[in-house]
């Protein structure tokens, strides 16, 4: 039986007969629409303070308000900051509920040592001089008996204080360093920039300005709040909206077009995509013969991938293919919005080429409505090899780096910012081959449960001879501890936020607003760490040092920002122009010298998934369903699951299925299911949707232990030339859990 | 010269076509009525996926107090505590309310929880806010930017720029989607 609301809502949109709710007229005034442009009138109440922040639920680093009470410190609430120019108030779910960061009883409040076995969850409580002084002398120890490839460096996602990680594993010598993600997060597209545009990002859509969206794998309103509203603003001013995603997001169930591909299939989209544009002569013949090389080379290369081989392969029908292309083609100015699940892929630098190549050949680069080259507002960036000091490091030593000879692009100086194969480097961990690799250092990690294949991190978890961690809480990895570091959430912080995911033309300050006494930020603990461990010189005096000089070209100390709010430089457009683009010919490379040089195919070529019917029809007999993955707006990787406003709104985590798989697998909705694939199982609620194709079933990722997807992921094989892990298109089976 | 009531008397628009389901509404209410886990004074009710016209559909519907014309609540309630406010939002006077729960089964939309803790939980339309020059924090924060708070004012159409609409007091729904609401009432 729906409940009241669900049959209203049914009511309302005609899906039940005559709504029994008689429609009254209403008037109202000409002026009496307001739309989030209510100024933040500032009637503080008293006893308050309002300290204007910037939120780290995620990247988007949206501009709040953090309500604190005046005499207890307490953190009332958080909220958007409607005076915000980029955010103009909005704020997400997670933002939102942000407050129990700093309330959560869970939180660790003090240094820990392990007392008991590891894993067993026994601790006492030391200080921060005996905890650092005791991970100094275990590090350098262990360097000592084993080098410097013997210690593992290994980080999560972005916080603002990531890339001063990255510089003390470098002033260490550390060369197995890195973080979870980078080869399945941002990297291939930065790689994609650079070879193709000579350019740091190209992640900037303007959607503000555009008249179509081509948006492909990323689903804003779950991920990526600001993005959400300006993809919703453009689409209600009349722009057209293309959704490339093989579930029925919720960016998805908003487009004009939508187009279903079979999971990792994408780059033959693109493909098919291109020859329509070039083979019906709608690509931009100016910009392409000005300002690229290689387009004949192309025209030749995808003169074979008709719409009806695009199908063939991707599901999506001819006619969709042909109309996509149409309309992004025609359309001026276009954009494209990817994030994230174009990094996923097997093929995920092929697959973020072949994405910019229909912005290149479209002439929709660095354009009002198009893609736009970004830069900073003249703070130094902390995003170069220069920030990180990969100077530091030994010539001799880098070579030892895990997945060195294999992912050039990844590992080496090609990389956007160096850094170990994480796969390779686990396996290493585990056999000892080809040298041991002893002791690990992780901040702000979940890697028990974060990474792929994840029963053999939890293997190589164990070998450790010692491990230390920083984190809020006390996570599955944080228990495997030797030692445990107590970490400041973002309310606690001051952090100078220059990102592309939060906005093309400011920074924004971060600004403490609340203290846990005996938890320390990130950058506070990393630079500490660095004169213990004899590399002090290579840092600065504290955080704040750290960030006046990062600050310094723009004439402004931290206090200075901080009170400023956010740095604002307006958006610059064809600015290639006067400069050229920075790649080796000084145009767009179509066709990727670079890449020629290093071992990859210059131009997109579409390889089968690793795992897939086509690909592996052994496996497909007794696994035959594709799984992929897609998060929801409430959580961020591993995060969040401990709070109760966040969890009552996905309590458990949901799989979804097709109706039709799910009536043959006897299974119903809201029922626990097993997935399994020939690496590992997983525990997940059934949840049915038509929104998906048949065979392929839509997990999520982030829950720990039985309930973790990574448990089924597997290390066969990787994106050629950096290392991906391929984690949208694994074969996969699915039951009723017995007694469910 | 206008009834200066009526410049304060307030609508929530709800644009239909705006909402994709973010969920920001729900949690920034919570925040702002100070309630932890359980009751869900906005709530978005997911419609979909299904088939119309050959195209697969999902749809995002927020339900919250529909500040009624004829508060079925109000009528329920046995000692008045539930009144219409200047605003003509519908308001409860925590003085007067016993807790004795007639309030939540009367409610046609399901949008009234009555909880041990809180006692009867609804939208207030954050009126303290409004009061104080705020947007409500669910207008305020979404995503889509699908609500829009409009004052009363008898010579303008109702909802410009959409085609369809729907209302049963201060909340009104609009789309150019759905037909299914009704016409808008034209300027008369």
């Amino acid at each position: 039986m729906h409940s009241k609301r669900h049959s209203f809502a049914l009511k309302l949109l005609g899906a039940l007969p005559d709504p029994e709710y008689r429609t009254t007229p209403t008037r109202l005034g000409r002026d009496g629409r307001k739309r989030g442009t209510t100024g933040f009138r500032g009637q503080t109440a008293a006893g308050i303070n309002i300290v204007r922040s910037a939120c780290f639920s995620c990247n988007s680093a949206c501009e709040v308000l953090i309500f604190v009470d005046k005499t207890s410190g307490k953190v009332i609430k958080v909220e958007g900051d409607p005076e915000s120019p980029v955010t103009r108030g909005v704020l997400c779910a997670k933002g939102l509920a942000a407050k129990d960061l700093v309330e959560n009883h869970q939180r660790l409040r003090t240094p820990l040592r392990r007392t008991g076995g590891r894993g067993e969850g026994k601790w006492a409580p030391i200080s921060w001089d005996d905890a650092l002084n005791s991970i100094a002398e275990k590090l350098l120890a262990c360097k000592a008996q084993y080098g410097p490839q013997g210690i593992a460096l290994l980080e999560g996602t972005r916080r603002g204080w990531s890339r001063s990680y990255s510089r003390l594993a470098n002033a260490f010598g550390a060369v197995n360093n890195g973080a979870t993600g980078w080869a399945q997060c941002l990297w291939p597209r930065l790689v994609d920039n650079k070879v193709t545009f000579g350019a740091p990002y190209l992640e900037s859509s303007d959607c503000e300005n555009t008249q179509c969206m081509l948006v492909w794998g990323v689903n804003p309103p779950a991920t990526w709040p600001v993005k959400a509203s300006e993809v919703m603003d453009a689409r209600e001013r009349g722009a057209c909206l293309i959704v490339v995603d093989p579930h029925l997001s919720e960016t998805a169930a908003k487009a004009d077009l939508w187009l279903q591909p079979r999971p990792e299939t994408d780059t033959a989209l693109g493909l098919a995509m291109l020859h329509v544009i070039i083979h019906n002569d709608l690509y931009d013949r100016e910009f392409v013969a000005n300002w690229t090389t290689g387009f004949e080379r192309l025209k030749d290369h995808v003169r074979d991938c008709t719409p009806a081989w695009g199908e063939g392969i991707t599901r999506v029908s001819r006619e969709k293919i042909v109309q996509a292309a149409e309309i992004y083609a025609r359309t001026n100015p276009a954009c494209i919005c990817r994030c994230l699940a174009v990094d996923l892929d097997h093929d995920s630098l092929q697959f973020c080429r072949v994405t910019s190549l229909l912005a290149a050949i479209t002439g929709n680069i660095d354009i009002p409505g198009g893609n736009i080259l970004v830069s900073t507002r003249g703070e130094i960036s902390q995003n170069t090899h220069d920030f990180i000091g990969n100077h530091f490091l030994s010539k001799k030593d880098v070579p030892l780096r895990r997945g060195y000879e294999d992912f050039p692009f990844l590992c080496s100086d090609l990389s956007p910012l160096p850094t170990a194969h994480m796969p390779t480097l686990w396996e290493t961990v585990v056999t000892g081959e080809p040298y041991p690799i002893k002791a690990a250092l992780i901040f702000g990690s979940n890697a028990a449960v974060s990474y792929s294949n994840s029963g053999r991190v939890l293997e190589a978890l164990q070998k450790l001879d010692f491990l230390a961690v920083t984190d809020l809480f006390m996570t599955p990895t944080a228990e495997m501890g030797d030692i445990v570091l107590p970490a400041s959430s973002w309310l606690e912080r001051n952090n100078v936020i220059s990102s592309f995911q939060t906005s093309y033309t400011h920074t924004i300050a971060q600004q403490k607003a609340a203290e846990l006494p005996e938890a320390r930020s990130d950058v506070d603990i990393i630079i500490d760490l660095a004169r213990r461990l004899g590399v002090g010189d290579k840092f600065w005096e504290d955080e704040t040092a750290m960030y006046d000089y990062l600050l310094g070209p723009t004439g402004y100390s931290l206090g200075d920002f901080i009170a400023q709010k956010r740095l604002f430089a307006p958006l610059e457009f064809k600015t290639y122009e006067k400069s050229g683009f920075k790649t080796p010919s000084g145009k767009v490379e179509i066709y990727s010298s670079i890449f020629e040089k290093n071992g990859c195919e210059p131009l997109p070529v579409y390889t089968e998934p690793f795992q897939s019917p086509a690909k592996t029809p052994t496996l497909a007999l007794e696994y035959p369903l594709i799984m992929t993955t897609a998060r929801r707006p409430f959580f961020r990787h591993t995060e969040n699951r401990l709070n109760p406003l966040l969890r009552e709104q996905c309590p458990v985590p949901p799989v979804r299925i097709h109706p039709q798989t799910a009536d043959q697998a006897g299974i119903g909705p809201g029922d626990r299911v097993i997935i399994e694939t020939p690496t590992g199982r997983c525990t997940a609620i059934a949840e049915l949707t038509e929104g998906l194709q048949p065979d392929v079933i839509l997990a999520m990722p982030g829950w720990q232990g039985e309930e973790n997807v990574n448990n089924l992921i597997p290390w066969h094989e990787f994106a050629p030339g950096i290392g991906t892990v391929s984690m949208h298109s694994i074969m996969c089976r699915i039951r009723k859990e017995s007694g469910s | 010269m206008k009834d200066s009531t009526t410049e304060h008397t307030v609508y929530l628009i709800v644009d239909l076509d705006r909402c994709w389901g973010c969920r920001a509404c729900e949690i920034a209410c919570k925040q702002e009525l100070g309630i932890g886990t359980g009751p869900r004074p906005v709530r978005i009710e997911e419609i979909g996926p299904r088939k119309i016209n050959g195209k697969l559909l999902t749809d995002f519907v927020p339900v919250m107090c529909q500040h009624c014309r004829h508060p079925a609540c109000r009528e329920a309630c046995p000692t008045g505590a539930i009144f219409r406010a200047e605003d003509k939002s519908i308001q409860i006077d925590f003085d007067l309310c016993t807790r004795c729960g007639e309030c939540e089964p009367a409610c046609p939309f399901g949008v009234m929880a009555h909880t041990e803790q809180y006692g009867p939980v609804k939208c207030t339309l954050c009126i303290s806010r409004r009061e104080n020059g705020w947007l409500p924090s669910c207008a305020q924060h979404c995503q889509g930017r699908v609500f829009t708070v409009a004052a009363d004012d008898s010579t303008a159409p109702i909802a410009p720029g959409k085609k369809y609409s729907w209302s049963t007091g201060r909340v009104i729904y609009i789309s150019d989607k759905w037909s299914s609401l009704g016409k808008a009432c034209q300027n008369q």
